[in-house]
Formats: C-alpha cells, structure tokens, sequence
C-alpha cells in the first residue's frame, strides 16, 4: 500500500465502523408555542397589586419510525418553561415583596418560582407489537379515564387479546411537585408540597416537603367500536405516609341504534368507601344534524387519603341536565342546554339532636346561536344560573373572520356578565369586556397571534390584558 | 306533456331531443343528509348530462363496460370516469360537426347531449369534469379480489341518473367489514391518511374530519368543547387516533386562559363560579397546586405571607361564618357542600386548630360524617397520617374504627 493510499483506506475502514448498522428512518416533527401574557391582579382585601408578566415556551417533539412487520415507534416530548418576571408591590408605597427571599418569612411565598422548567410528557412508546397485539410505552405518560389524569413516570402496556378484550396495566411513580422537570398539576387535592432543601423547618410549615409515591394501575376494556363499550379500571398509589388514593370506576357505552347511545359511568373510593362520581346519561343524534342528551350525576369531592381532608364530611352535588342542538342552515345552529341541582345536605344527619339541614337548589341553562362557516365563524351564548347560593348570568358575543383564508385572521369579541355573590355581597358586579385580536398564519410553518382585553367593571375599573402566542412547527 | 315527454325521455333508449335537455338530471336516491364528508370526498364538478339507470337498462351494459380499469385500480388517484372514447363505439361523436343531429333512434351524437353549458360559440370547448381524489388510501383491487361487488359500495345505479358523490360510500358502509372481527382490517389507518407520527391527519383543504354521529358520542358537534369529557373519558385511545398528547396538554395544563370557559373578568367573578360549580373547575385544576399558589400570592388565603395578607375578612361575619347557629352559610355547611373550594386556601392546619380533639390541642368539633366509625378503619390502615394530626390516642381511634 502507497503512502498516498493509506489515508484513504483508513478513512474508508473508519467510515465503514461509524457506519450504522441499520438504517433508521424516524419522521421528525418539532413543535415551538411561545406565549406571553400582562396583566394585573389584586386581591379582594386590599392586598398587594401582582403584576404579571408570564412567558412560556414550550417545546414538542415527536419521532417516528414504521418498521415492515407494522410495528411502529415513537418517541414524544414536552417540555416546558414557565416564568413570571411580574411582581407584587403595594400600590400606595411602591414597594415590592420579596417573594422569593427564604430569609424574609413576612414576604415569602413558598409555591411562587421566577421560573420552572418541566416535562410535561416525555415517553418512547412502541405499537403493534407481537404480531400487532400489544402496545408499550415507557416514560412520563399522561392517563386519561374515568379515574381523572394521572401523570406518572413508569411504564404502560396494552394487550389486545382475542380481539375482543383489552387488557392494560401500568405502573411506575406518580409526578409530584417539588422534583426536577415535574409539577403537580394532576396531584390531587389535599397536600401542598414543595422541594424544601434548605428551608428553616419552621419556614411555611404547612408545605411538605416533595415525597415520592408508588403507582399502580390495572384496567380491562373491550375493543373496538362494537354496540357496547365496557372500561373497568382501578389504581392504587402509595407513599411514605400511606396510600395516597386507591379508586375503581367503570364506564359503560352501549349503542343503541343508529341515533341512540346510553352511557353510565362510576368511581368508588376504596379507602373512604364512598362513591365519588356517578353518571347516567342518554344521547341522540341523527343524520341532520339534531342531538340532544340527558344526564344525571352525582360527585362528591375526594382528596389525597394521606391528608385530613380525606376523613372529613362531604356530601355530594346531585345534577340533572339536558341538551339540545338544532341546525338552522346556513352553518347556524342552535344550542341549549337547562340543568337542575341539588346540593344534598340533608342526606345525613350527625345526630338526631343535630340541625336538621334542608337540601340546596339552584338551576340554569344556556342558549346560544354558532355559526360555523370555512371563512368566518361567530357564536352568541347566553347562559344564566342561580339558586340559594348566589346567581350568574351573562351572554357572550365572538366572531372570527379569515380576511385572507388561512393567512390573516380577526378576531373580536364583546362579553357581558353579571354575579350576585351571596356570601361577599360587595364582590357582586355586573362586568362589560371586550376583546380584539388577529391571528397570522405563515404557510404551515408559524401562527402569530396577539389579542388585548379589556374587561370593565366597578370592582377592577379596567383591567387590560395583552396576550401574544407564537407557535413555530417543523412542517410534516 | 313537459313530464310525459321527461317521463319517455328518461325510460326510452332513443336520442335526445331538444325536450330532454332541458330537462335536470334524475334526482340522486340517496338523500343529501346521508352523503359522504366532503372532507374525504371532496366536491365534484360533473358538468354532464347522463343517465345511469338508461345505460344499465340497455342489454350488454354492465358497469365494467365503461368504467373498464375501474376493478384493477390501486390508488385514489386513478381517473376512472371513462373518457370519451369509451363512448364512442355507441355515440357516433364528430368533433368536426359538433351540433350534428340525431339520427332517429340511435344514441346522441351532439355535444350538448352529454355536456351541459356546450355552447356553438366554443364548439371544442366543454366544461371540465372534475372528481378530486378522495383523501383516502383505497384500492379498488383489494376489494373486487375479495368478491365486493360495485354495487355493494356504490348501490344500485339502476335508478341513479347522474351518479355524484352521494353514491359514493360512508364510512358506516365501509365498518361493515372493516371493523374488530371482521372481514377486513379494523385500524383507523387502513383507509385514512396519516400524519407521519401516525395520528390520522384530519385537516384538508376542503374540511376538517369529524367523528360520525354513531361513533360513540364522538362526533364533535357545536358544543362538543363543552361535553367531550364523557367521551375522552370513556375513550381516550380512541382519541388518540387523532389528537396528540399536547393537544390535551394545550387545554387542561394550559397556561393561556380559554375565554370560552373563563369569560369576561374571570378574575373577579371566579369565586362564585368556584363556589356553584367546584366538580367542573377541577377537571382543569387542582386546588393544592394552582389555586392555592395565587391566592397565597393575592393575600386571599389564610396561609398568606403577612406582608402580603388581606387586611380585610374575606368570609362573612364570625357570627355568620362560625357561629353557634348553623345556616346554610356557615363554614360547616359550605365545607360539606364545596370542601374543594376551602382547600384553594387553607392549609391542614387551619382546620385542625379547632377540629382537632381537645387532647391534641384543638377544640373537639369533630369533622367527620356520620357513621363514620363504620369505615374509618379502612382509612386508618390506608394512612394514619390524618388521624395523627387530630388525636392523641391512635391506639384508641385503631380500637374504635372498624
């Protein structure tokens, strides 16, 4: 071999080890949302002013790859971060709290970050797996079902069997507040946690600190889109202090022609041995475009097993509903919807020497005109509620129009409300806003949206709000 | 006489007359509310005058005659609407006398008795026949190879004058077969068009794909934004099929206000919204998270930093709020009725102050519904947590519970 040569083969024997073994063909996508905010706030009892100044940016990708035997993979991702470079200040003197100086406890405000950054969803899942029966996914994954969100980070797995049942399963550790990249958006209510390293025990002692927990979660379902559809699901999760929250629930769907679907749907708390939601419901809808439905439910807050609040008294908020749509031509369309509720005190008594409580009431409803046309649509929505409790009602008028399809949108819209708060009778006020914006698109690449507010009332005088959203995406 | 000579027109195998042109195509059997979505079909432009049901009544005319590569065919994008010269062995066209009459009893020969808007002025000029591709994958192939016959996809053309998309097939046609059990593929990507991450791609130029109206309580109608829940709830893999994760996340982890479910100055009249309807807020909101962060912000919660507190009482008079005579606005009765909304302020300790028993430093008001002891055993072996921070004696409640 010349000397000349010998670079060349050494490069050609390098190239052929870095070479990949096999070719790998992931569609790629990447998706950027951009979306400011200012506004302000103040508290109902003369607190301090927060003047907010959000910005987020989140950052979605998504890869995938078929393979010849149908498999096919995808990883996706989400991650996002949230500042506010906004502040609190008293009005009067100029001067601003120190929210986030552990130091100042008059001041400090425990769950308020300058800036978070977390992983919304982030999961390799692979479908069709053997022979086209199973799916797995790995990762932060979101859960959807009767039992509510659930976001953990674990693994999941669906096995169609016989293709008449599925059979999923999925495990791992719930996303809770107060670890990296998480938040604790789908924890449910009770504990308030924070990450406390390096906070004095005695600073803001009602935050606990961030604690893992254990989840597990079994369903069945059927498969398909045959007459009936059956989910059975139940979940556990468990910490340090104990089971934080074990349900079962159930849903069923049965169609029952073309135009008629009965639906039912149950979530038992297992610790608190309580019912937590039921649903009953009827729906019709047929070819021209007409439905209306029919439901009744029931649901009574639940909260973390590991928290007082899971022991104390509740009674449930009983709802009988219905609705209606009606197409008029011409793209419009009638909705409407009246609904009767009963807050049910007098379910229980704690004793026969205790004060009998009667039940509470309210009822309401909506109507409203949508107009749904390619280059303008438009809605007018009325709605009105009222009972022991207080009472509100306003009607809300939007209207969008593409001056140029697909290019250049506006947007407008004029708000009217009105609330009778029965328990803070000065916090009563009728409200009047009204709201302009515009969208441009550019080809499938971007959408630049801004819109102002600007809401009117005795309370806040005017309160104006500007929003700007950018979404960047990588074209498909 | 207009309609008998219509009548004759349209039964008799003769030429065209003046009459019969002027007279509409036969009107289509399918009614318009049962026609497939323009979204998948999108609308044609059949500048034509023809009659189906005449042609199949003629002997030897079966649907191959003219629509010959029609059973081989593999893609949508296969022009199958036969070309003039697959009628040519019939109608004796000339180009060169495009308005040349009829012979008498054989099939018309003019223009103008096929194309309508055929006008002397252009004689060589006639509208374009249009029928854009479906936006779907289809193989006419796969079907006929199985023994579907046309008309089980198409009908019976042999009272169809002009065939338009209403003889096209609605997906409730096609899950006959293809559907879970079936004789062909149930995934929602045998037939539908994909983005590259696999979700169906629902955005055309002619319209946005909607669920049909019998598939389970999917259908987006006007107010689906509304009522969704039952349906995501019930069937979220099924949403995946065209929703991605982040368009969940978009909504209910959003961080931009929906002015549709928040309207106007939200900010103000949120509390009565909270207090009327606390089941519909936590669908998108917990309280421990994103309540109590704000109001602990806004000086609203009792767990506000002092600098930042109300100075003001944000709950009615004590004598209301927790005095001796229970109304239906007294703290006890809201917290049975609503105890969601309390937890969007008060921390733990704020209750145990007084609900705690009096040996463990509170006021004895017990909290708990009744019949309590019937079950609290249950939760005692879930978490002894709770029961800590009210009692002193966790050996006796253990005793007690069952």
């Amino acid at each position: 071999m010349t000397d000349r040569a010998r670079p060349h083969v050494a490069a050609a024997v390098a190239l052929a080890l870095w070479a990949p073994r096999a070719a790998l063909a992931f569609d790629a996508e990447v998706r950027a949302d951009t979306q400011a905010q200012a506004y302000q706030v103040r508290g109902p009892g003369g607190a301090p002013v927060l003047s907010l100044r959000r910005f987020t940016e989140t950052l979605t990708l998504g890869a995938v790859e078929r393979t010849r035997r149908g498999v096919v993979w995808s990883i996706r991702a989400r991650l996002r971060v949230d500042s506010d470079f906004g502040s609190a200040c008293d009005p009067t003197s100029d001067r601003c709290l120190d929210e986030l100086n552990r130091s100042r406890a008059a001041e400090f405000a425990p769950l308020f970050a300058r800036r978070t950054l977390d992983l919304p969803f982030g999961y390799v899942e692979g479908a069709g797996l053997f022979a086209g029966t199973t799916t797995v996914r790995l990762g932060r994954q979101l859960v959807a079902d009767p039992l509510g969100f659930f976001l953990f980070d674990g693994a999941r797995a669906r096995l169609t069997v016989a293709d008449r049942l599925v059979l999923e399963a999925y495990g791992g550790l719930e996303t809770r507040t107060g670890f990296p990249l998480s938040n604790g958006r789908y924890e449910r209510d009770g504990i308030v946690r924070a990450d406390r390293t390096g906070w004095d025990a005695s600073l803001a002692a009602r935050v606990q600190d961030r604690a893992a927990a254990g989840a597990v979660a079994a369903a069945v379902e059927t498969a398909g889109d045959g007459p009936l559809f059956v989910r059975a699901t139940w979940r556990r999760v468990w910490g340090d202090d104990g089971v934080a929250e074990e349900k079962a629930a159930a849903s069923v769907d049965l169609t029952l022609s073309p135009r008629w679907r009965a639906y039912a749907e149950g979530v038992y708390a297992v610790p608190q041995r309580t019912i937590a939601n039921l649903l009953v419901g009827c729906a019709f809808g047929d070819d021209d475009g007409r439905s209306f439905g029919a439901e009744l439910s029931r649901w009574r807050p639940t909260f973390d097993v590991t928290s007082v609040w899971s022991s104390f008294w509740t009674d449930p908020t009983d709802d009988a509903r219905v609705r209606g749509e009606l197409p008029l031509g011409r793209g419009v369309t009638f909705v409407g919807a009246a609904f009767g509720r009963r807050y049910a005190l007098s379910e229980s008594a704690s004793s026969p020497a205790s004060v009998a409580l009667p039940d509470a009431w309210a009822g309401g409803g909506d109507a409203g005109l949508v107009l749904r046309r390619a280059r303008y649509d438009g809605s007018l929505r009325a709605h009105g509620e009222g009972g022991e409790l207080g009472a509100r009602a306003g009607a809300d008028l939007t209207g969008r129009v593409w001056l140029r399809y697909q290019v250049v949108r506006l947007d407008a819209g004029l708000s009217a409300w009105w609330v009778d708060d029965a328990l803070r009778p000065d916090r009563s006020v009728a409200s009047l806003a009204v709201m302009a914006g515009a969208l441009v698109r550019i080809g499938r690449v971007a959408d630049v949206q801004l819109s102002f507010e600007d809401d009117m009332n005795r309370i806040v005088g005017h309160r104006l709000r500007a929003v700007a959203l950018v979404t960047l995406r990588s074209p498909y | 006489m207009r309609a008998l000579a219509a009548t004759l027109c349209h039964l008799a195998a003769l030429a065209l007359s003046a009459e019969c042109l002027a007279q509409p195509a036969p009107p289509s059997p399918v009614a318009a509310r049962g026609a497939p979505s323009h979204a998948i079909f999108p609308t044609q432009s059949l500048p034509l005058r023809f009659d189906h049901a005449r042609h199949l009544r003629l002997g030897g005319v079966t649907c191959v005659r003219c629509h010959a590569s029609a059973a081989a065919s593999e893609r949508v994008d296969d022009r199958l609407v036969p070309p003039e010269s697959t009628c040519v062995p019939c109608h004796a066209i000339d180009r060169a006398q495009p308005a040349r009459p009829t012979v008498a009893g054989a099939p018309v020969t003019r223009c103008d008795g096929c194309h309508t808007g055929w006008s002397a002025d252009a004689p060589l000029r006639v509208a374009r026949v249009e029928v854009p591709p479906a936006n779907l994958r289809f193989s006419h192939r796969a079907h006929t190879s199985r023994g579907q016959r046309c008309e089980s996809c198409h009908g019976d053309l042999r009272a169809v004058g002009l065939a338009t998309r209403f003889e096209l097939p609605t997906m409730r046609m096609c899950v006959s077969c293809h559907r879970v059990g079936g004789s062909a593929p149930e995934a929602c990507a045998t037939c539908h068009l994909t983005e590259s991450d696999g979700v169906l791609r629902t955005r055309f130029a002619e319209g946005v794909l909607n669920p049909p109206r019998w598939m389970r309580g999917l259908h987006h109608d006007a107010d689906f934004w509304f009522t969704h829940r039952v349906a995501a709830a019930e069937s979220a893999a099924r949403c995946a099929d065209c929703h991605r994760d982040d368009e969940c996340a978009a909504c209910h982890d959003g961080r931009v206000r929906d002015r549709r479910t928040h309207p106007n100055d939200y900010l103000t009249q949120h509390p009565i919204d909270a207090r009327l309807n606390a089941n519909t807020c936590t669908s998108c909101h917990r309280q421990s998270t994103f309540c109590v962060a704000c109001h602990e912000r806004a000086g609203v919660a009792q767990s506000s930093a002092p600098a930042a507190r109300a100075q003001t009482r944000f709950h009615p008079s004590p004598e209301v709020w927790s005095g001796r005579v229970v109304t239906a606005r007294h703290h006890g009765v809201e917290a049975r009725r609503s105890l969601n909304t309390c937890v969007s302020c008060h921390a733990e300790r704020d209750c145990v102050t007084c609900h705690a028993t009096l040996g463990a430093g509170g006021a004895g008001f017990s909290p708990h519904p009744p019949g309590f002891l019937a079950r609290c055993g249950a939760l005692l072996r879930a978490s002894e947590r709770p029961c800590r921070m009210c009692h002193e004696d966790l050996d006796g409640v253990a005793a007690r519970c069952r």
